[in-house]
This record gives C-alpha cells, structure tokens and sequence, in this order.
C-alpha cells in the first residue's frame, strides 16, 4: 500500500548511497546572467519594456503629476460595468482613492476581502489589486496570499489592472527569490509568499490550436499595470 | 495508458503517409525551433546557465532521499499531505480515496504528462467521476479520445479545421469557426465546469526541497483555476521533480521557459506551498502532493540512466530531432516521445518492450546539444541500444551482419582484399538497382532509402595520398 512505500522507496534510495542535506544545498549561486537588470539599471524603464514585449498595457506613473487621471481614464476606456478592488490596506498610501476615481467616471467600485468567492467575481469586467512584487527583468507582477485579497481576483475577472508601488520592484530573478527567502516565515503556515504566490506576465495565452497565438484563454484578456511611487 | 511501443515501425509508417499530420506537424516544429533560437540569442549566458541547471539537477538527483524528505517535511508543517506511490495503480487508488474522502464528483485537470502515464483520466471516468481538462490543447484531445503528441502542445497533430469539426460535434459551434472563436467556445464551456468542480487535480514543473513548494507553469491560466477554486487541489509528480533551493529557480525556470517555448517566463507561474490561510475565501481546503515512482526508483539506482531524471520535459529535444519532425509523437506508443521519451520508456515499461524506441534516432546528436540540463540523450540512446541486443531484442540477420561486420572491420589487411572486387561489384549493384529488389532484410532498408555510388577514388586511397601520406 502506498502509506508502507515511503519507508521501502526511502530505504532503497540510502542503501544505495542516497547523500546528505550538505551535498543537497551545497554550492554557490551563480552570477546574475549579463541580460538581467543590474543595481544601476533603471528598474522602471525595464520592467514596463518588458511587461509591454508581452502585451502587458504597462505606464510609469512615478514622476507624473496627477496619476489619478492616468488611471481614470484608462479604466473609463475599458467599458467595463463592474469592477472589484481589494482591500489592501496600501490604498491609504496612494494618496487617492479608486472609488472616487471610477465615481467621476459614474463606475461603482466593489471593494472585497479575502473571502470573496471565484463564482462572486465571474461577471466581475475588471479586478484591481496591488501587487505584492515585481520583477523588472521579466515585467511580472507578483501576488501572494492575502487575508485582504481573493486569489481569484487577478484571474477570474475579464481584466486585470495591478498597481506596483516602485519600492515593490525588484531586478532579476534573483533579487526575487533571495528577497522573499530572506523575508517570509516559511516555517509557519500564515498567508504570504510562504504559502501561495504566482506571477503573472501578461494577459492569458494559447497557441494550441496551430500555433497561433490567442489572448484570453482562461485568463484575463487584458493586464494594466501601473506603476505609482 | 497502455504502451504500444513495440508498434514504432508500423506507427511511423503510419505518420509517414499522413499528409495532414506532417503539414501540422512541421509548422509547430519550425515555431518551437525558432522560438527558442531567439530566445536564447538574447542571453549571451546561456551555456553558463546550462552548467549551472545540470549541476542543480544533479545535486536534487543525487540526494534524492533528503530532498524528498525535506519537501514533505515542509509541506506537512503548513497542513499539507505527502503521498507515495510505487505504482501507477496505488497512485489512481491514492487519488480516487483522496476525492472519495471529500465526496467530490466533479474533477478539473490541469495539464499533466504523469496523469497521463498511469491512466488517470479513464480511471477516474469508470469509477464515476465527471473529469475535464482545463488546457486548451487537452480539451481537445479529450473530446478526440486521443491522446496527447507532444510534451507541451498536445494538440500539435491537429488542424485548425479538424478542431472545428470536434468543437462542431461536441460544443455546437459553427464548423467553419476560426482560432479565436474556437478559444471563446472553449473559455465559456470551461468556466462553468472550472466554477463548479470539487476537485482540482494537477502536475508541478519543480518542486523546491527547502520550502516545500510545487511550482507550475502555464500560460492559459488554466492551472490557476484549478488549483485555486476547487476546495482539494492533488498535485501528482514524479519524484525526480525536485530542486535543492528556492533560488535555484531563477536558473531552471530561464532554462525551461525559453528551451520550451522560447519565451523568458511563461504567463502565469504559481508557487504552492500550501492550502488556503487564514481569512482567505478561495484557494484549496485541502492539499495533496501525490510522488509517483513507476520505475523511476529503478532509474535511479542505475548509473548508466540516472542522468534522465534530471529532465524538466521543456520537449526542445522533440522540437530539434529529425525523427520526431517526421513522425510525430503518437508513433512512440506511450506517453513520452521523441528523444528522451526513446530513453526514459524503456526504463519504465521494460526495454524487451520498447526495444524500437532507441533505434528511432539518427543519433545526429541535436537532443543532446539542446538539452538545457545537458543531458547526454544520444549517448544514453547507444546505451540502451546495446541493452535491447543484450537482452535478445535484435533479429537473427541482424546480428549476423553486425558479427560479420566486426570481423572484417577488425582487420585492415582482410578489409583491403575483400573491398578491392567488393567495390566495383558494389557500383555495378547500385547502377542496376539491384539493392531495390523489394525482399528480404536488404528491401524492407531500401524501400525508403537510395544508396550513394561509391566515390572513385577510394577513401583509403584518397588519404594515403593526402591526408596522411602528406602529413608525413
């Protein structure tokens, strides 16, 4: 029986030789290949190059005056009819307010939290949520498991828009890993990068059929992201 | 899945004469090649990167018992649970007690090659279970009742026409529907079942030793929903799939998505190390990590074939190899094709049947070149040509030429007399075609092949006088 396995497949593995957890995770991490993003590059500029090569509608807001009116009017261009946000407590860092920026444009917004069901977001147009990461050399947002956020709200609803804080951004896939291996608790069983993220880089995909490229699968279709200081 | 691999000669025949098949076949060959030509032309690092993806398979490969359980020793300490199974059967058994136990009915696959080895789907259908497959590709072998060609595009062997005829049938959309509206007929169907499956059942690219973390790759977002919406997610992998750290991933994941499909990451890339948290509404109750052996325990204990564990099916083996080009992958009769399937099958359904499968290869040696964990494919392929001939898989005739072969080979004295009339009898044998004489052994080699005429001068002679008679 297969409960019985564990102990026969281990004890064949370690009479032949089986090594240690030394030899496991000796050796060193390589360097950085010389195509990512070094500590001098400007990490805005790739990352929205990057997220655009993969059909990402992505815009650096950092330096403009009136983000809000950026993010308005790419909403009011959507034709959306329901959008959600999260409840991400890193609104109140914004300095503006997503519900009166879809109110000027007569849009309700549905503010929800982690216990939002995937069936409450189906007819859902668009899903807005911070991102918890993001990787400049590839152009993907990263989010992670949330009490403050359903995991579905970046895949069920029509599109997806997601805000990048700049201090959020990292270089390559490296000063990814190495950022989130020195932060999480991975010992524990609480929400974060320690139980559940994905990375997300551009809108849904296929070539099944013949090759051919097709934009929203299962998806989104469309992916925004903005970045915001 | 049950192997026909003893099948090759007559399967690739088959192939041969299917004009549809090679049409779509050569398209998606030609993509994938110069999909990954580009991709790895932007990285000027790419062979340092290989060195460094071997070296970390190799590290997993070799201590696989403490990687093994280090994975499972995590996962546990979030709630999650850790299967083994050593055969196919206990892996269907484990699966179907595991739905049972949450009386579900309803199974969402997600893309997985180890579901397809042990016959997940059928078995799951006979004990009364709705399944679906969520990728696209899947979805449409699943409504052929075919199975899938290619590592990575199942549906590579297919037209567009041949799927709006199925889509047609099946889903009721027009039968001249192009691409995009055949994705939106498949995207509708698909969500409905995605919202309402109990179960969520799925593969893993790597799983990460230290953290305890499955990761998967897709682009269509379909492995998200089922592994997200469904209240079990049950991950089946082998148990060759891990790697030591999470920071090796940065190296194996450049290496899979641009050998595979030549992009630098794929659309989505989930990390699972546990079930849903606290506070959270979706996301799995429950999680599962099924490791299946079914040969690969074997695989391991042998020196000569443990480098094939180190292989993360990104399928550019397949993409570059003649033979696979030609012939497609439902040739190979199992689950596996192309180069390293013609390794890996032998190992896992006994080489006595799959004896054809390494001699499918021009042994040009592009799988090995490509191989983004340097796997020695072509190397591995004579291995095991040699163990099919040890174990009694050649003909009579073949062994006979091949001893007759050695014996003359190894004596040049002997060689030189008998190749002085061999010659031109040779030409004269070519000019009257008479090595086409459509019987025996000879016939059956030059039904699809023409013999070169032999160059005048001769090779020996021609090097005495330049090569090695200049030389001294």
């Amino acid at each position: 029986m297969a409960g019985n396995y564990r102990d026969r497949l281990m004890g064949l593995l370690r009479s032949r030789a089986g090594g240690s957890a030394d030899q496991l995770f000796a050796g060193e991490m390589p360097p950085r290949p010389s195509s990512a993003p070094g500590a001098d590059d400007d990490l805005r500029s790739r990352f929205c190059r990057e997220a655009t090569a993969v059909g990402s509608e992505a815009l650096d807001l950092v330096s403009v005056a009136d983000p809000a009116a950026t993010i308005r009017d790419w909403i009011g261009g959507l034709g959306v009819k329901r959008v959600v946000i999260d409840s991400d407590p890193a609104w109140s860092d914004t300095g503006f307010s997503i519900h009166e920026i879809t109110g000027s444009i007569g849009l309700a917004v549905e503010t929800v939290d982690g216990s939002a069901k995937p069936g409450d977001l189906a007819e859902v147009g668009l899903g807005i949520t911070f991102a918890d990461a993001a990787i400049a050399e590839t152009g993907t947002v990263v989010q992670c498991a949330r009490p403050f956020r359903p995991r579905s709200i970046s895949l069920v609803p029509g599109i997806h828009l997601a805000l990048v804080l700049k201090d959020r951004l990292t270089g390559s896939l490296e000063d990814f890993f190495e950022g989130i291996m020195s932060s999480a608790e991975w010992a524990g069983g609480d929400a974060g990068f320690e139980s559940y993220f994905t990375w997300i880089t551009g809108p849904s995909k296929t070539a099944d059929i013949e090759k051919t490229l097709t934009v929203g699968v299962h998806g989104p279709g469309r992916s925004g992201i903005f970045l915001l200081p | 899945m049950k192997p026909v691999t003893d099948q090759f000669h007559r399967l690739a025949r088959q192939a041969l004469n299917n004009d549809s098949l090679r049409t779509a076949l050569s398209r998606a060959v030609v993509s994938f090649e110069s999909a990954r030509v580009d991709a790895i032309d932007s990285m000027p690092d790419w062979e340092d990167m290989r060195n460094h993806g071997h070296e970390i398979k190799k590290r997993a490969v070799d201590n696989l018992p403490v990687a093994l359980e280090t994975f499972e020793k995590q996962v546990r300490s979030r709630g999650g649970q850790v299967h083994y199974c050593e055969t196919g059967a206990d892996a269907r058994d484990t699966i179907l007690s595991i739905i049972r136990s949450h009386k579900g009915s309803r199974v969402i696959k997600a893309k997985s090659m180890v579901s397809e080895e042990i016959g997940l789907n059928a078995y799951l259908e006979d004990a009364g279970l709705g399944v679906l497959e969520g990728d696209l590709g899947e979805y449409i072998i699943q409504l052929a009742g075919e199975t899938p060609s290619h590592l990575l595009a199942p549906a590579i062997h297919k037209s567009r026409e041949e799927v709006a005829e199925l889509f047609h049938k099946h889903l009721g959309s027009s039968p001249d529907a192009d691409i995009p509206e055949m994705t939106d007929v498949a995207r509708r169907t698909l969500r409905e079942a995605f919202l309402n499956s109990d179960i969520g059942i799925s593969g893993g690219n790597f799983a990460v030793a230290e953290t305890g973390t499955i990761v998967l790759l897709e682009n269509e977002g379909n492995i998200r929903m089922a592994t997200t919406i469904p209240k079990v997610h049950i991950a089946l992998l082998g148990i060759e799939k891990l790697v030591p750290r999470m920071t090796d991933l940065a190296t194996m994941l450049r290496l899979l998505v641009r050998s595979a499909t030549g992009q630098h990451v794929t659309c989505y890339t989930s990390f699972i190390s546990a079930a849903r948290t606290a506070g959270e509404g979706d996301g799995p109750e429950e999680l599962h990590v099924v490791f299946l052996d079914a040969g690969r325990s074997g695989v391991w204990v042998d020196p000569a074939s443990r480098d094939a564990l180190k292989c993360i099916r990104c399928a550019a083996c397949l993409n570059f190899c003649p033979v696979y080009g030609s012939v497609g992958g439902h040739a190979y009769g199992w689950v596996y094709p192309g180069p390293i399937g013609s390794v890996i099958t032998p190992h896992f359904v006994g080489i006595e049947k799959a004896g054809q499968l390494p001699q499918a290869s021009s042994l040009c040696g592009r799988c090995s070149e490509v191989c983004p964990v340097k796997i020695p494919i072509h190397d591995m392929l004579l291995d095991l040509r040699a163990r099919s001939v040890e174990s009694g898989g050649a003909r009579f005739h073949e062994r006979l030429s091949m001893k007759i072969f050695a014996w003359l080979a190894s004596s040049p004295r002997l060689w030189r007399v008998l190749m002085a009339p061999g010659r031109p009898l040779y030409r004269v044998a070519v000019r009257m075609r008479l090595v086409k004489l459509p019987v025996g052994p000879l016939g059956k080699w030059s039904r699809s092949r023409e013999l070169p005429l032999a160059g005048a001068p001769a090779f020996r002679d021609w090097w005495m006088d330049h090569g090695r008679g200049n030389q001294l």
